[in-house]
Parts: C-alpha cells; sequence; structure tokens
C-alpha cells in the first residue's frame, strides 16, 4: 500500500477511539488531548488533530434534542385520526387488551377521540394540530416517524432506554458516545451541555445525560438559565483570575506528578476539567448571556432573559451551535397528561405545555435555518413514548380530567437539519392510532440513524468495558436510510 | 381443521427416522465387514425395513405439506425425487440382505453407496426449502463460499454503481424472469407458448395474445397473473415464490414508461415509492451523490497540516476514507498571511468555515483560488460584492452561506455564474426579495434562504 504516511496520520488522528480500547495509557494520551491548544500550556490549537474521524463523511455535525419529559401525546399533536374521533367514548375493543400492560389503564377502558382539530399544512401536506400553531409554518422543514416503539412504559427506564439503550442504569448516554466518538469543536465550552426547563429534572435523572463506564469527561454538563449559568462559575470574592489560574496551574502540576505515579486516567479527566473550568469562566457567561440578543430575535422566540424557560433554553440551544457544542440537550418536563389533575389534562396543563413549547421550537428551526445551521444541525424533538388512544381510567375508574395513559407502540418523533429529508412522512399507524402497520421505527433504529446523521456507524462506535464491547444500540438498531437526504 | 396439511407438518419430524436407521444400517454393514460379523446381518436387515417403511411414510406426509405450496418449484421437485429415491433404494438393500433375492455382491454396495447419497442429497434439498437457498454455506468461510459461488441477493440482481448505466429491463426485470419464471417458460418447456428468455421473446407473447402493453400495465397479462390473488388457479407462478411487492412496483413502472429495453435508471424521474424500493429492497441508493463522496484527493503533507494549525486554522478530515478537509478559522481577526497557509492544501479544503473573522474583501482572492471548495461559511464578516466577484471560479461551490454580510444585489451577478451552486444564503444583507426573482427564474434549483419569520397566520392559541 502506499498510503504508509496516511496510515501513520490516520493514527494519530484517531487516538482518543483506538488507544482507549488498549490500555489506560492510551486514556491519558486522550484525555490530554482534550486539553491540546489550551492557553495554559501555551500551545497553539492542535485540538482537532485529536478528534477522531467519523467513519463516513457526515450530514451533521451536532445534534440538538428537544426532549418533551413525560411524553406528549401523538395523537392530539401530529398522528390524525378521524375513525378515532368517530369511535370516542365508545368501550376500547378486549382484542386490543388482550395479553398488553399499561402503566395504569384498568379493566376496559374507553376510546378517547381527539381533543384538537387537524389540518395539513405545507407543501408537504403534513398533519398538524391546532394545537401548535407556530409549528405549522414549519412543516416544510422537518421528517415526521410516525410509527416509532420502544420497549419500555415507564419514564424513568423508557428515558434511560432512549439515551442509553438500556433500560437499567450504567450505559453511556447518546450525547456521551457522540462526543467520544467525534470529540469537540470548542476547546472552550463542554461538548455536551444539557438545559433543563419545565420545573423538574426528567425521571430518570442525571444518568440521563451521564457517561456510564466511558470517562467521565465525556458527561453532559447542565448548564442553568437562572443564576450562575454553571454551578460555581464565578471566582470567590477577593479571587481574580490571575490568581485563579496560578492556582489551577499549582494543583494541576500536583495532579500531574500524582499521575505520573500511580496512571489513573481519572486524574487526568481531573485536569483536563480544572482546564475546562478556567476557560468556561469566561466562554459560558458570554454563550449564555442571551440580552446580547436583537429584539426581534427575542420575539420570534418569546424569550424573556433571566428566566428559565424552555424558550430561553431553545436560544441558548441556537447560541451554543453556533459555537460549535456537539451535543445540545434540552428537557421540558410537564408533558404526562394522564387526566388526574387539571395541570395534567390534555385540555388544560397539556395546552399549557404546547404554549410553552410551540414557538420557540419553531423558531429555532427557523432561526437555523437562515442562518445556514440546519444545513448541518440535526434536530430531534420526542418524548420517551407515546399515549395510548383509550381515556385512562385509573383503578377502573374515569379519571376527573381527559387524558392518556402511556403507550410503547406507537408514538411520533420529528427530526429536522443535518441531512433528513424536509417535508417527509415515514412510516403509519393503523386507524386508532395503536400499532404501527409500516415503516416502524424502534428506538435503537432511531439511535442508529442519528450516529449515522454524524457520520459514525452505531456497529463500530464501541468500547470495552467488563469483558465485552458496549454500543449504543447494544446488539440491535437498522439505520432509517428511507428517511436521509 | 385441515387433516392433510395437519398430517403433512409433521413431516419435518418424521424425515429424521429414515435418516438415523438407513445410516445406521450402513454404519452396521461397515462394521460387520471389518471384524466379519455375520451375526449382525439379520440386525442390518431389520433397520433396512424399518428405514424403507418409515422412509414412505415420510414422503407420503411430504406430499401432504408440499400442498401449502410457497416452496421453490424447482427444488421441491429435486427433493421429491431424491426422496423417492432413497425409499426404493431401501427397500432394494433390504431385498438382497434378508436374502429374498440374491444379487453379486458388488450390487449391494452400489446400491449402499447410492442410498447413502441420495439420504444426503434429499436431506440437503430439504434444509435449503426450510432454510432458504444459501443457508448451509452462508457463513462458511470465504474460501468455502467462493468454492460453491455462494451469491447473495445484490449479485443476482449485480448492478452497476451509478445510476446512468443502470437499464431497467436488463439489470432489474429480466432478473426477476430468470428467477420466478423462467423454468417454465423457456426453450424447453414453453408453457403458454410464452418465453421469458429475452426482450423479444417477453414482447411477442404467447398463445392468448401480447403480455405487455406498453404504458399501461393494468392491461397487461402478465402483469394480470403475477398480482392476482395468490389462490386464484391463473396466479403466476402457480409453483414457486411470487414476486416480492418491490419487484411487482418496479414491473408496473417499467411498463408505465414504455417497457423499453434500452431504458436507464435516469431517463425517467424516478418517483418516490420506487426510490424507496430500490433502496429498502436492492440496497440501492439514486440519490445524488456530492462532490466529496464521489471524488478523491491525495492526501496533504503533514508540515501543511501544521502549518494551518500555526495560522489559527483548526482542521479535520471530512472522515476516515477522504482527505478532503474541513477547515474552520478560530480567532476573531484573520489576516491575509493566515490565509496563505489554505494555498498548500488547496486541492484538499473543501468545507471552509470563516465566521466572525473580519474577513474582507480582498482576502477573498484567496478564496476563490481553493478549486474544490464545496461549502463556505463566509457569515458575520464585511464582505460585499466586490469580494464576492473573486469566488466566480469556485466551480464545486455547492453551499454558500453570506448572512449578516454587507452584500447587495450584484453579489447574485457573480454567484449565477457558479454552476453547482444549490443553497444561498442572504439573511441579514442588503439583498431583498424582489432582487432574488430573476436569479431563481434561471436557476429554478438553486435554494435562496433570506430572512424568515413566522408567517402572518402564525397565532397563539
Amino acid at each position: 500500500m502506499k498510503k504508509d504516511i496516511a496510515f501513520d496520520h490516520r493514527l494519530k488522528t484517531t487516538t482518543r477511539r483506538h488507544f482507549l480500547k488498549s490500555s489506560s495509557i492510551g486514556l491519558g494520551a486522550i484525555a490530554l488531548g482534550m486539553l491540546g491548544g489550551n492557553e495554559l500550556f501555551g500551545k497553539t490549537s492542535s485540538f482537532s488533530l485529536k478528534n477522531p474521524l467519523p467513519d463516513f463523511i457526515p450530514t451533521a455535525k451536532r445534534v440538538i434534542y428537544l426532549h418533551m419529559a413525560g411524553s406528549p401525546s401523538q395523537l392530539e399533536l401530529f398522528d390524525y385520526k378521524p375513525e378515532l374521533m368517530r369511535l370516542n367514548n365508545q368501550l376500547c375493543p378486549p382484542s386490543l387488551l388482550e395479553g398488553k400492560k399499561f402503566a395504569f389503564i384498568n379493566g376496559t377502558p374507553k376510546l378517547l377521540g381527539p381533543l384538537s382539530r387537524f389540518k395539513q399544512h405545507g407543501d408537504s401536506g403534513a398533519w398538524i394540530s391546532d394545537y401548535l400553531p407556530y409549528f405549522s409554518n414549519v412543516a416544510d422543514e422537518v421528517c415526521f416517524l410516525k410509527a416509532v416503539h420502544t420497549d419500555e412504559f415507564n419514564h424513568g427506564p423508557a428515558q434511560l432506554f432512549l439515551y442509553t439503550g438500556s433500560p437499567r442504569l450504567g450505559r453511556p448516554s447518546m450525547g456521551s458516545w457522540v462526543t467520544y466518538g467525534l470529540g469537540s469543536e470548542n476547546e472552550n465550552l463542554p461538548s455536551f451541555i444539557v438545559l433543563v426547563s419545565g420545573g423538574k429534572t426528567p425521571s430518570a435523572g442525571k444518568s440521563a445525560w451521564g457517561s456510564g463506564f466511558l470517562p467521565s469527561v465525556y458527561q453532559g454538563v447542565q448548564c442553568r438559565s437562572h443564576g450562575d449559568p454553571v454551578l460555581y462559575i464565578s471566582n470567590p470574592e477577593g479571587v481574580g483570575r490571575e490568581l485563579r489560574k496560578k492556582s489551577i496551574n499549582t494543583i494541576n502540576k500536583i495532579n500531574r506528578s500524582h499521575y505520573d505515579e500511580i496512571n489513573d486516567p481519572e486524574i487526568l479527566t481531573r485536569i483536563s476539567q480544572y482546564e475546562m473550568a478556567f476557560n468556561m469562566q469566561i466562554s459560558v457567561p458570554d454563550e449564555m448571556d442571551i440580552s446580547q440578543e436583537p429584539d426581534y430575535i427575542h420575539k420570534m422566540y418569546n424569550t424573556e432573559p433571566g428566566k428559565n424557560s424552555f424558550a430561553n433554553n431553545c436560544l441558548l440551544a441556537r447560541r451554543m451551535a453556533e459555537r460549535g457544542v456537539r451535543f445540545i440537550q434540552l428537557y421540558h418536563w410537564g408533558w404526562d397528561a394522564h387526566g388526574v389533575a387539571k395541570s395534567e389534562a390534555l385540555n388544560y396543563g397539556f395546552l399549557d405545555r404546547c404554549r410553552e413549547v410551540d414557538q420557540p421550537m419553531s423558531a429555532l428551526i427557523i432561526d437555523l435555518k437562515q442562518r445556514g445551521l440546519l444545513e448541518d444541525t440535526l434536530i430531534i424533538w420526542s418524548g420517551e413514548f407515546g399515549r395510548t388512544p383509550m381515556m385512562e381510567n385509573r383503578g377502573g375508574n374515569d379519571n376527573p380530567f381527559l387524558g392518556r395513559d402511556h403507550h410503547i407502540d406507537a408514538f411520533t418523533v420529528w427530526m429536522a437539519g443535518g441531512g433528513v429529508q424536509p417535508g417527509f412522512t415515514y412510516g403509519q399507524t393503523d386507524e386508532i392510532g395503536y400499532y404501527g402497520i409500516s415503516g416502524k421505527v424502534h428506538i435503537h433504529d432511531l439511535q442508529a440513524t442519528i450516529l449515522h446523521c454524524l457520520g459514525l456507524d452505531h456497529e463500530k462506535l464501541t468500547y470495552p468495558f467488563q469483558g465485552r464491547d458496549f454500543r449504543l444500540t447494544d446488539v440491535h438498531g437498522k439505520v432509517v436510510k428511507e428517511i436521509l437526504v | 381443521m385441515n387433516a392433510g396439511l395437519f398430517l403433512g407438518r409433521f413431516h419435518p419430524v418424521i424425515v429424521h427416522l429414515p435418516i438415523g436407521f438407513l445410516l445406521l444400517a450402513v454404519l452396521l454393514e461397515i462394521y460387520a465387514r471389518k471384524t466379519s460379523h455375520k451375526k449382525l446381518d439379520s440386525a442390518i436387515s431389520f433397520a433396512l425395513l424399518l428405514g424403507f417403511i418409515s422412509g414412505l411414510v415420510a414422503v407420503f406426509l411430504g406430499f401432504l405439506i408440499s400442498a401449502e405450496g410457497g416452496y421453490d418449484g424447482r427444488l421441491l421437485n429435486w427433493h421429491r425425487l431424491s426422496g423417492i429415491a432413497v425409499s426404493v433404494i431401501a427397500f432394494l438393500c433390504w431385498l438382497i440382505k434378508s436374502g429374498n433375492i440374491s444379487t453379486p455382491d458388488l450390487t449391494y454396495l452400489f446400491l449402499t453407496g447410492l442410498l447413502v447419497i441420495s439420504l444426503i442429497t434429499t436431506g440437503h434439498f430439504g434444509g435449503m426449502l426450510t432454510h432458504g437457498n444459501d443457508y448451509l454455506l452462508s457463513s462458511a468461510p470465504e474460501f468455502v463460499r467462493h468454492l460453491f459461488k455462494i451469491e447473495n441477493k445484490k449479485d443476482v440482481y449485480n448492478l452497476p454503481s451509478v445510476p446512468d448505466s443502470l437499464i431497467i429491463y436488463r439489470h432489474l426485470i429480466q432478473p426477476v424472469f430468470e428467477k420466478n419464471c423462467n423454468h417454465c417458460h423457456n426453450p424447453s418447456q414453453k408453457k403458454s407458448d410464452l418465453l421469458l428468455n429475452t426482450y423479444e421473446d417477453l414482447m411477442a407473447g404467447g398463445e392468448s395474445g401480447l403480455v405487455i402493453e406498453p404504458h399501461s400495465p393494468f392491461q397487461s397479462e402478465l402483469f394480470r397473473r403475477v398480482t392476482l390473488p395468490q389462490s386464484d388457479s391463473k396466479f403466476m407462478p402457480p409453483k414457486g415464490l411470487p414476486l416480492t411487492y418491490g419487484e411487482i412496483q418496479i414491473l408496473r413502472w417499467w411498463i408505465e414508461e414504455g417497457a423499453s429495453i434500452s431504458a436507464r435508471l435516469n431517463d425517467h424521474k424516478i418517483p418516490d415509492d420506487i426510490k424507496q424500493i430500490l433502496l429498502s429492497e436492492f440496497e440501492y441508493d439514486t440519490s445524488p451523490k456530492s462532490f466529496v463522496e464521489i471524488h478523491q484527493v491525495p492526501e496533504p503533507q503533514e508540515e501543511n497540516l501544521i502549518l494551518l494549525e500555526k495560522n489559527h486554522f483548526t482542521h479535520g478530515f471530512l472522515s476516515i476514507n477522504s482527505y478532503f478537509l474541513d477547515v474552520r478559522f478560530n480567532t476573531a481577526s484573520i489576516e491575509m498571511k493566515n490565509l496563505e497557509a489554505l494555498q498548500p492544501v488547496s486541492e484538499q479544503v473543501t468545507w471552509l468555515d470563516l465566521r466572525n473573522t473580519g474577513l474582507t474583501d480582498d482576502m477573498l482572492t484567496q478564496v476563490g483560488n481553493l478549486p474544490n471548495l464545496t461549502r463556505l461559511r463566509l457569515d458575520g464578516n464585511p464582505v460585499t460584492e466586490k469580494g464576492i466577484a473573486y469566488l466566480e471560479s469556485l466551480n464545486r461551490l455547492e453551499i454558500l452561506s453570506l448572512y449578516h454580510t454587507e452584500v447587495s444585489k450584484e453579489c447574485l451577478k457573480s454567484l449565477i455564474k457558479l454552476p453547482n451552486l444549490k443553497k444561498l444564503y442572504l439573511g441579514k444583507t442588503r439583498v431583498i426579495t424582489d432582487d432574488i426573482a430573476q436569479i431563481q427564474r434561471s436557476k429554478p434549483d438553486l435554494e435562496i434562504v433570506l430572512d424568515l419569520q413566522f408567517s402572518k397566520s402564525a397565532k397563539t392559541l
């Protein structure tokens, strides 16, 4: 082969992934890679050289994942089922209930027709309900997956399943896998950032953005839109930037000599996180300061600087995308519309959630598009599962408000930008939206497809742990090529 | 209840009895001959008789289960023949062994050998029927696969890599006939006087007239026959596997487009459903490939990459199999001498990000010298149409972002000359909607994105 020098070069460029497999010394080299280009060491940017390369040419360089924690009803938003409307209030036939397990439904529930009104929008004719008036503007930018299904019917396990590929704790999350596979585009910011709104963190807790058995340098960093964007990022009173720099230098020197002694790679993670934190003291407050944005942008997103809201987080997501953050994960809590209380009824609390997300998420698409960033940014919107066509009857009695139970067999996910076909609908559910009947996409397929857009082969992105190679998709997953450009 | 089918489904269980009995007989025979144990003869004869009887039962059940249909006809035929042969030979062997007839020992030995061979072939054909043709060897080592010329589905269709050279009839239609129809419609069998070996034969039709009506699939007898309900006596093929959904759709499309012998995939606009079928059933991707996916460039020199880094450029190859470079400038103040560092790798640089770097018009002369540039971001720089004029020679450029720059509609005069430009971002510039009407008319495939906002109809709930 004539590519000897090339091969040599490739070895260098793929060090992080490959060395991780072989030895802890390699692991050190990787963590050191994260330090490259740092001003403290007086190096110029050699950062990208240390970044591993994608398996094939990517169509997306970064991901913005909008997670609706609690799982919204696809039947009120995207999956239009006139037949279900006709069957409204009729008892569910036993054939649909036999052998099924639900989180709360007991006995024979009634079917519940869609509460919203649907219309087709855009040239693509996508069905979107009047619960999302802003979103109907961007129908032609979005690719709908109508028949997604999962294995888990409770929030925590289903969220873990979606993000880590396993319903149990301990596996790395999607964002960790992606940053492990592709490295960072900005050495002054974490490459995996999490923003939470809606008053609560998702049920799966911080494990949804944990790094599992990957080195902890790949875990998601949660930023807050209220107070210090990252906890303890400000210097304590009386400590200036010079002093902070000196102290970090000294601590790192001690850490490094400790590392030379015992070779624990987590020490290198610690060193690099100190460096990163020092840079973040400048970069993060700037990135998180949305008050710099012009008025028309605030109007577009419906943002109010200083508040914790999904709208602010959407605008932040765009600012992070511009700065090269690799994986931006948003969670908005409060979609679990069982109908037990007004705050979670499909015609009250659920509607409030729709109002909270409709404008900003649509604005995010439009804003990224006009900046040319939708070209290489992949947006994904989903819950952790869907909702039943049946009205929930907790304990066998009708709930006080209208609501739907958790449903694993069919729900809608949409994607936009980064290599997926705009204005396209893939998959179909039956007349009442109970099962997928064509174009079914399992959670593992969704994961494989997201990695594919980023140029990663989900079967090759592995990490050896406890005697075997693990991957995000475990032993499953098929890329949904039909939705790719 | 369907008694025949019910019993027939015991065929896979029962078949193992003759296999065991007869192999045992052969093994005992070998053992007896090695050790001169004459006493074993009655045991051998008993095993042969059992083998014969269980073989008969297996054949009977086999006939019952084959009525169910859905098997590859040719294969089933061979399986049936060799299965009957096993019983017949077992019967002959028993006759000899039990002393009912006497023949020379050599004949008996020959028959035993034949028995083993027909047992193995019957078993193998049976396995192929239930598990598929390449089940046994699909996981075999490469040399074994090579030896037996194991082909997979893609090889059957053997599609050329570029849509330009894919001839619909030859690559997609004829292989279906060969696979599903030719064992009856060939020069030696000529069922219904219809031959499906060549295009001419196909178009000549059979005893009931033409089978293909160009442009009207639903008037074409052949299309009607393969799409009838499978229970219909006229359904084709009567034996063996029916055509797949994808094969039928491609047949329909081909007839609709005129059923030509020479039409290539790209001669017609490919409908979306056909694209999907080509992708999912034939793993054939018809989507247009971008320049960087088709072409390769030589590896850049290491020192030139270091030079890039020294000039504050971040860079990476597009993928592990490509030497095309994705390059980004890192600081807010770029200078001419930084851009000069791009020249030694001018062939490789294909994605270039110079957002918010303070880039000015004269610096674009350097950017205009990068022949393989496909994506260029110049957002947030004070560049005007004067600088854009330097980009006229970027023949490969597909995506250009000029968001938040100083360009006016004059820049469109230069940009219209870019043959491959697909997306142009002109938000927050002096270009307005009226300015782009003309260029949109002459280049309908070019998507121009100006400032975007929600349409008036968007209202709150």
